[in-house]
């Protein structure tokens, strides 16, 4: 019961955090919604279109927390693996996503980028974005 | 100009002269060859150097290329929110040391990120030196250019330039308007591959460039200096080497010449031609010193051959003259050697004869002296010839008297002596009749008679005098009795010793004569009077004022006789008419 009960307290963590931040486009993009599987293959390059646009996942550069939280929620993956995926997929002419020094200049690439899909913490989101996923 | 002097320039010409074509010909090749040389050394480093700005420019091309592939590039969408593009421009300006700025220009052409941040969001630069295209990663699409403003210095920075090589790199236009650092330069120049609008030109001083050739030529020259100072020494060594023999050869010509002592030689020990010279030289004056010699010698001799000669031909006169003084047979007994002109003296029995003209004082007195010189020479002269025909020695003539004597030096026996001696005075009587007719015919009135005496006997016959004065005689009483017979003796007559007839009688008649008593004798000596062929054939004599007559029947030949009866028959008729 205790562990069924921490199971579950485990379970409910992420979605005690989970409105913080969301994967956005801008408004002007014809994608409306997206599944996180979606999204972390898209941020894994393994997704590059969605409704006929070609899709540009910008990355927040360095070792943010933020950065950090995505690929934890998103990716469920840790930053070790990601390096090892992205070195054995240089090889196959797949690189990373674009990155940004930023959440401003994230902001701005996905506004300004079509196709362009990132991930920016709510009280960043006004209306020029719109919001795909929320973690 | 001397052969010395002359040897010595020849030696210096000759030494020097290929060296000197050598020199100038290598000179002008290198001098002529040296520019094409340099400038291609310069095209050489012309290219490195160009290869080394395209190089930079390539690389410069290859950074910006690299830069705008760069992910961060994509900040271009967020106009460089973050200024990373602006943080990497200027990592590389300063990298690169550029002068000059990176921009990157929009689609907009608007400065988005600058290496420079002023021109951040202006819309405008300057020249775009190079400008890359910049493609976004995710779709390559180009969103910017990136451009770079270059000023000229970042190449000509790399330039190596010092004081007498510079480079320039010039726009085409600036290398039409001669904008040259060097104003006498060599020149070369090359378009830079990448930027071929651009010329660099290399210029290098062309008196700097040629200084190797001047520091050669001063080398050369001053060489040159050396060479003839040492090759003059060697010529004077080597001239005086050669000439130095010649010229001893020639001061000893001289000195022979002018001193004639051929006893000089040349002290040249060289086994060369010279050496060899001067060995022909010794050699042709010890021949002339041996001719000299032999001709002095020579001439010597005939000095004294001459003198001899002239001794010679002054004795043989001395000795023709004194011969006039000397007996015939004495002389050629002392000339051949027979007898020694010494005092000495031998016992032989000897035929002396003697004669003089009867009454001569008296006859000759009425004479003058020229007629009476005249006269008696001619007798002497012709009596001694008849004497030297006999074979006779005639001892010496005494005023008018004659002695002579047989048997010594040569003798045919002491018979024969006094025959010939007998023979000799009937000779002697023959021609002064004969002469008398003659002197009578030439007008002296009183002609000579002679008288003979010839005795033989034991004389003493030698040299006798001093050794500086001497006569070869004969003395002893022989000789006084055949002096005593001949004054005893008549006129024209002949009268001998017994001691002579006793030898002779066999051969001529003689008649007994008167006696002579010598000195120191006690008996007389019988003389006997040669019957000569007047006396035997004389008839008639006939002396008379105004008539001389004189017969001698045997020599009248046969053709004469009728002639001679003639005329004295023509003669007494006349005198028989004249009565």
């Amino acid at each position: 019961m205790r562990i069924a009960t921490l199971l579950i307290l485990l379970m409910l963590t992420p979605l005690l955090y989970a409105a913080d931040y969301a994967v956005v486009v801008a408004r002007s993009s014809q994608i409306t919604r997206l599944e996180i599987d979606n999204i972390k293959d898209i941020f894994l390059r393994k997704r590059n279109f969605e409704s006929g646009i070609k899709l540009v996942p910008v990355n927040l550069l360095g070792d943010d927390a933020m950065r950090r939280n995505f690929e934890q929620e998103i990716l469920q993956m840790d930053r070790e693996t990601i390096s090892r995926y992205w070195v054995s997929n240089h090889f196959q002419g797949i690189s990373p996503p674009a990155t940004q020094a930023s959440l401003l200049s994230i902001k701005l690439f996905v506004e300004r980028v079509e196709g362009a899909i990132g991930y920016l913490p709510l009280e960043m989101i006004d209306s020029e974005l719109k919001v795909l996923y929320e973690f | 100009m001397s052969f010395k002097i002359k040897t010595i320039l020849l030696l210096i010409i000759v030494s020097l002269a290929p060296y000197i074509i050598t020199m100038i010909i290598l000179g002008n090749a290198y001098r002529s060859d040296l520019e094409a040389r340099l400038v291609s050394e310069m095209e050489y480093q012309l290219d490195i150097t160009i290869s080394r700005l395209d190089q930079s420019l390539q690389t410069l091309e290859n950074d910006l290329r690299f830069i705008a592939s760069l992910d961060i590039m994509n900040d271009v969408f967020t106009s460089d929110l973050d200024q990373r593009i602006f943080n990497l421009l200027l990592q590389k300006k300063s990298d690169l040391q550029l002068i000059g700025d990176f921009h990157v220009i929009d689609n907009n052409a608007t400065v988005i990120a600058s290496s420079n941040i002023e021109r951040v969001g202006s819309s405008s630069i300057g020249v775009r030196f190079i400008t890359i295209p910049v493609y976004s990663t995710f779709d390559q699409s180009q969103i910017a250019e990136l451009v770079v403003e270059y000023d000229r210095e970042n190449l000509s920075r790399l330039f190596a330039n010092d004081e007498y090589l510079k480079y320039s790199l010039l726009a085409n236009q600036e290398l039409a308007a001669n904008q040259y650092q060097i104003e006498d330069s060599l020149r070369v120049q090359g378009n830079l591959e990448r930027r071929p609008e651009y010329t660099v030109l290399l210029e290098q001083d062309r008196e700097f460039a040629f200084s190797i050739l001047d520091s050669l030529a001063r080398s050369f020259y001053f060489t040159l200096l050396i060479g003839i100072v040492v090759i003059a020494g060697i010529a004077v060594l080597v001239a005086n080497y050669i000439v130095g023999p010649i010229l001893l050869l020639a001061t000893t010509a001289r000195s022979v010449t002018n001193t004639q002592d051929y006893s000089q030689r040349v002290e040249v020990k060289r086994a060369d031609e010279i050496g060899q010279l001067a060995g022909a030289f010794n050699l042709m004056i010890s021949g002339i010193q041996d001719m000299l010699s032999r001709l002095k010698e020579e001439s010597e001799n005939k000095i004294k051959l001459a003198q001899e000669k002239h001794r010679t031909e002054m004795l043989q006169n001395l000795s023709t003259k004194l011969s006039k003084y000397l007996s015939p047979q004495i002389y050629e007994s002392i000339f051949s050697g027979e007898k020694d002109v010494t005092l000495g003296a031998s016992r032989k029995k000897l035929t002396v004869f003697f004669s003089d003209i009867v009454n001569f004082t008296s006859t000759t007195d009425q004479m003058e002296s020229e007629d009476l010189t005249l006269l008696l020479n001619q007798y002497l002269n012709e009596m001694t010839r008849i004497a030297l025909q006999y074979g006779a020695t005639v001892d010496k003539y005494i005023g008018d008297a004659i002695m002579i004597f047989f048997g010594d030096p040569g003798t045919q026996g002491v018979h024969k002596d006094a025959q010939l001696c007998v023979e000799m005075a009937i000779a002697m009587q023959k021609r002064v009749r004969e002469l008398r007719d003659e002197w009578q015919a030439a007008g002296f009135t009183k002609p000579f008679n002679i008288r003979v005496g010839i005795h033989t006997g034991y004389c003493t016959v030698g040299n006798f005098g001093t050794e500086n004065r001497m006569d070869y005689t004969i003395i002893g009483s022989a000789v006084n009795l055949a002096s005593r017979i001949e004054s005893s003796a008549e006129p024209e007559t002949i009268f001998i010793s017994e001691d002579t007839y006793l030898l002779v009688r066999d051969h001529f008649d003689c008649l007994p004569a008167s006696t002579v008593m010598p000195k120191g004798l006690s008996q007389p000596i019988q003389l006997y009077r040669v019957q000569t062929e007047v006396d035997q054939s004389q008839s008639t004599i006939l002396d008379e004022d105004g008539f001389h007559l004189r017969v001698q029947p045997r020599e009248i030949n046969p053709q004469s006789k009728q002639r001679i009866q003639q005329l004295l028959q023509k003669l007494a008729d006349d005198l028989k008419e004249s009565d």
